[in-house]
This record gives structure tokens, C-alpha cells and sequence, in this order.
């Protein structure tokens, strides 16, 4: 399985002091407080969000929502447990449900015809200059590219797969999907990245 | 024959349980199969080394000032009574009776402060109960979004799930947790007038009930039909647009009409 800075932390991390105080002082009943778990842990819930969706706006959204969710059940938060992970969960579900309503209400962007990206005809730019100082900027532009061209759903199953680890069939079920259904948007979506990226494994390889 | 894109890629995320026997005996004796694993998942690393979605600078400054508003009514005090630690067990069963109580409680004031009791005057009834009231609005508004939530992921498990005993014991257990919150929230609704949410609720509740009491051998056929009668009543579809309606009115019930009290 890939690893990569975007799984959540083990369980079993020891919580950061600042946020014991914080969590403890609203618990206390001062609200404000919140704001150093906002400040240390935000960022990092708008990249996993971001990851999801693939759209900043809908991102903050996500973040915004799972904070104030995350508030309100503080009181279910185990003690024990690593306060990052727990953050991470809230926050992968409320982009699957922002993901799910966003489906149910088939934007645009999500009835995109996906055989038009199939295989070589796929509107991709150029294969990347092999200039090595190059290639490592163009990477990471290339796949911010490519998750851009796979539609919501596509890239939902696909982070959800390849970035948080969850089954196929937790898939289905995170985002109304039959098994099927999940199995072959995850099928596209890494067809379509391998259209996209295949050429700069070629390139960083020919060098 | 080679192994198929989709092969590679099931085998490349662990899930090819059923077919790795034949997966793995293939790419023993295939050069050609190895070597298109071989850049899927050189392909696919390269996925893990993108620095996407960082946000802009300042942005934790921005996020605060979003919710900040939305946090100035400190935690409900059961809330902060079950973040004590080893009173958490303790207080539950009687914290869910006294919130229930309250939650009675707090319908039945919010209609005296529409429409006086007989013996006081409205002057009275209002005031010094504006700000409370509003916070108590908000705060049941929380949990009745909070209620149906559940109550559609819950569904969405059943209309999703696998047909087998263990999803079945989980799926009961949570229905039969949603059964008790389901009725005090209809009886505000029943109370309030808001006759939308009271029939979705009475709906919901058969459903959860039928879950919640489903024998330990219920076949696939009873799946079948269960979730055709989710189908057939679109239940979990008029939760979500009821749940998204709620959330962007931030009304825990809608204001029955004029002239219409009990």
C-alpha cells in the first residue's frame, strides 16, 4: 500500500498537549479555545479535504462543516485517542457527504462522459521535457492535472482507495455506490491517471 | 491471455482475493505482465509524492473567522458533563432521560413564547427569554441535524450493505439506538406543528423499528424487500433533502402558521 503524508496518524499517537488544554478549556465551556485546534490542525483537514473534492471552495466547505461537527461531538472524543485521527475521520465523512449530495444534485462536472477520456485519444498535454529539474515540477503539475480530469466521483473512489486505504466495498457504502459501481470508478480513475502519468515514468526513466 | 488493466489494479490494492491464485500463477510465468505491474505502480507512487490542495496563506485565520460565530453558544452541559472521563458511562442513561425532558421542555416553552398562557401576559413570557431561546433553537436545530445525519448514513448502510448476519447485528443495534431519539424528535415536531418533518419521522421510525426487531435469520429476500421499501417510500432520499434543508435554514423545526396552536 502507498504511503504518503495524508493518512492520519496511528491511533495510538500521544495527543499534543496543546490540544489536551484546548480541548479541555471547551469543554469548560469557553469556545474559543477551539481556535488552537482550528490553527493546528486546519491545514492539514483542507488537504485531505482538497484531496476528495479537488476544489478549494468545496473544501473550506468540507473543513468548515467538519469543525463544527467536530465541536459538537467533542464531548464523544476518547481521551485517549489521537485527536488527528479522529479530525481526519470527521472530515473524510463529511466530504463523502458533501461528495454524495453533490451527486445527488449531478452537477455538471459529475455527468461527464468517461469513455471520452479512455485510452489514447485522452486530451492530455504533451509528454514532459526530459530536463530532470524539470520533470520533478512538471510531476507534480501533471497529476494535480490529472485528479482535476477524473470526475467527482471518480476521484472520491480513487482518494478514498488510494490515499485513505479503504476497501472497495467500504467505498460503495461510503458513497452510495454498489460494489460495481465503486470497482469501476476506481478502474477509470487509475486508467486515466495511467494515460496521464505513464509518460513521465517513460520520461524519468529514458534519461 | 495477459492480465487485464482491471486485474493489475485489484491486485495492485490488495483486492484480488478471490482471483490471486490465478493473478499471482500468471505473473510468475509473464515478463510482460510483471513489467505493466511494475509501472502501475511506479505510476501510481507518483500520485503519492503531489503536494495538492495546500491552502492559501492564512487560511486557519479565515477558517476561525467561518466558524466562530457558530461556536459562541458554549457545549450543552450533558455534553460537557460526558467529556469527564470516568463519568461518561455513568451519567449516559440518565443524561438521554433528562435531555428528553428538556428537549419536551423546551418545545413546550418556545410555544409560550408565541403565544401567551392564559394568566400572563406576553410581555412577561418574553421577557428576558430572547437570547435563551435563540440558543436553544440552535442547539436543538444541532441535534435534529445531528439526528438525521445518522439516520441516512444508517440507511445508506442498509440500502448498501452486504446481506450477511454481521451487517445485519451492527445495522440492528444502531437502529435500535436511532428508534428513542427518533421518537423525541417527532414528538417536538407533532408539538411544533411541522407536519413535514413529523410524517418523515413517522416513516423513518417504522423502518428503524423493522430493523431494530429483524430476526437473526433474515434472508436475502427479506434484504430485498426491506431495502425495496426504502426504495418504494424514498426515505433516504427525503432525509438528505430535508437534513440539507434544515442545515441551510438553521430552523430546528419549521414555524407552524399563523392561527394554528395546540
Amino acid at each position: 500500500m502507498p504511503a504518503n503524508g495524508f493518512r492520519p496518524p496511528p491511533s495510538n499517537s500521544p495527543m499534543h498537549e496543546s490540544d489536551q488544554a484546548a480541548i479541555a478549556a471547551v469543554s469548560a465551556g469557553d469556545p474559543h479555545a477551539f481556535r488552537v485546534l482550528v490553527d493546528r490542525h486546519g491545514r492539514y483537514l483542507h488537504r485531505v479535504a482538497y484531496r476528495l473534492t479537488g476544489d478549494h471552495s468545496d473544501a473550506e466547505d468540507v473543513v468548515q462543516e467538519a469543525f463544527l461537527k467536530a465541536y459538537r461531538q467533542l464531548g464523544r472524543f476518547e481521551a485517549r485517542a489521537d485527536l488527528r485521527t479522529w479530525l481526519h475521520k470527521i472530515a473524510v465523512n463529511c466530504a463523502i457527504d458533501f461528495i454524495r449530495a453533490r451527486k445527488t444534485r449531478a452537477m455538471p462536472s459529475a455527468v461527464e462522459d468517461l469513455d471520452t477520456l479512455d485510452g489514447g485519444d485522452t486530451p492530455m498535454a504533451q509528454p514532459p521535457s526530459p530536463d530532470r529539474q524539470l520533470l520533478s515540477t512538471e510531476i507534480g503539475e501533471r497529476v494535480a492535472e490529472s485528479l482535476q480530469r477524473l470526475t467527482p466521483l471518480e476521484r472520491a473512489a480513487f482518494m478514498l482507495r488510494h490515499l485513505e486505504g479503504r476497501s472497495i466495498d467500504e467505498i460503495g457504502t461510503s458513497l452510495g455506490l454498489r460494489t460495481e459501481a465503486a470497482k469501476h470508478s476506481v478502474f477509470r480513475a487509475v486508467k486515466k491517471m495511467r494515460v496521464a502519468l505513464e509518460p513521465l515514468v517513460d520520461a524519468r526513466h529514458g534519461e | 491471455m495477459h492480465l487485464t488493466h482491471d486485474d493489475l489494479v485489484l491486485h495492485y490494492y490488495g483486492e484480488s482475493a478471490a482471483e490471486a491464485a490465478r493473478i499471482d500463477a500468471h505473473l510468475a510465468s509473464c515478463g510482460d505482465c510483471r513489467q505493466a505491474l511494475y509501472r502501475l505502480q511506479r505510476t501510481l507512487a507518483l500520485v503519492d509524492t503531489s503536494a495538492e490542495g495546500e491552502p492559501a496563506p492564512g487560511y486557519e485565520a479565515t477558517m476561525w473567522a467561518r466558524i466562530q460565530d457558530q461556536l459562541d453558544t458554549p457545549l450543552p452541559w450533558w455534553r460537557r458533563l460526558l467529556s469527564t472521563g470516568t463519568a461518561r458511562w455513568a451519567v449516559a442513561a440518565s443524561t438521554a432521560a433528562v435531555a428528553g425532558v428538556a428537549f419536551y421542555a423546551g418545545w413546550q416553552a418556545r410555544d409560550l413564547s408565541v403565544v401567551p398562557a392564559s394568566g400572563g401576559s406576553p410581555a412577561t413570557v418574553a421577557s428576558g427569554t430572547a437570547s435563551p431561546e435563540a440558543t436553544r433553537e440552535r442547539v436543538l436545530a444541532l441535534e435534529i441535524g445531528d439526528h438525521l445525519d445518522r439516520a441516512q448514513f444508517m440507511l445508506a448502510e442498509v440500502a448498501n450493505g452486504d446481506d450477511d448476519t454481521a451487517s445485519l447485528a451492527a445495522e440492528r443495534q444502531r437502529a435500535s439506538d436511532l428508534v428513542a431519539t427518533n421518537r423525541l424528535v417527532r414528538q417536538t415536531a407533532a408539538l411544533a406543528g411541522d407536519e413535514s418533518l413529523d410524517g418523515l419521522l413517522d416513516d423513518l421510525e417504522r423502518t428503524l423499528v423493522d430493523i431494530a426487531n429483524a430476526p437473526d435469520d433474515l434472508t436475502a429476500d427479506d434484504w430485498r424487500a426491506l431495502r425495496a421499501r426504502l426504495d418504494t417510500q424514498g426515505l433516504l432520499f427525503r432525509l438528505r433533502v430535508l437534513a440539507d434543508e434544515r442545515r441551510a435554514g438553521q430552523s430546528p423545526v419549521n414555524p407552524r402558521p399563523k392561527g394554528k396552536t395546540s
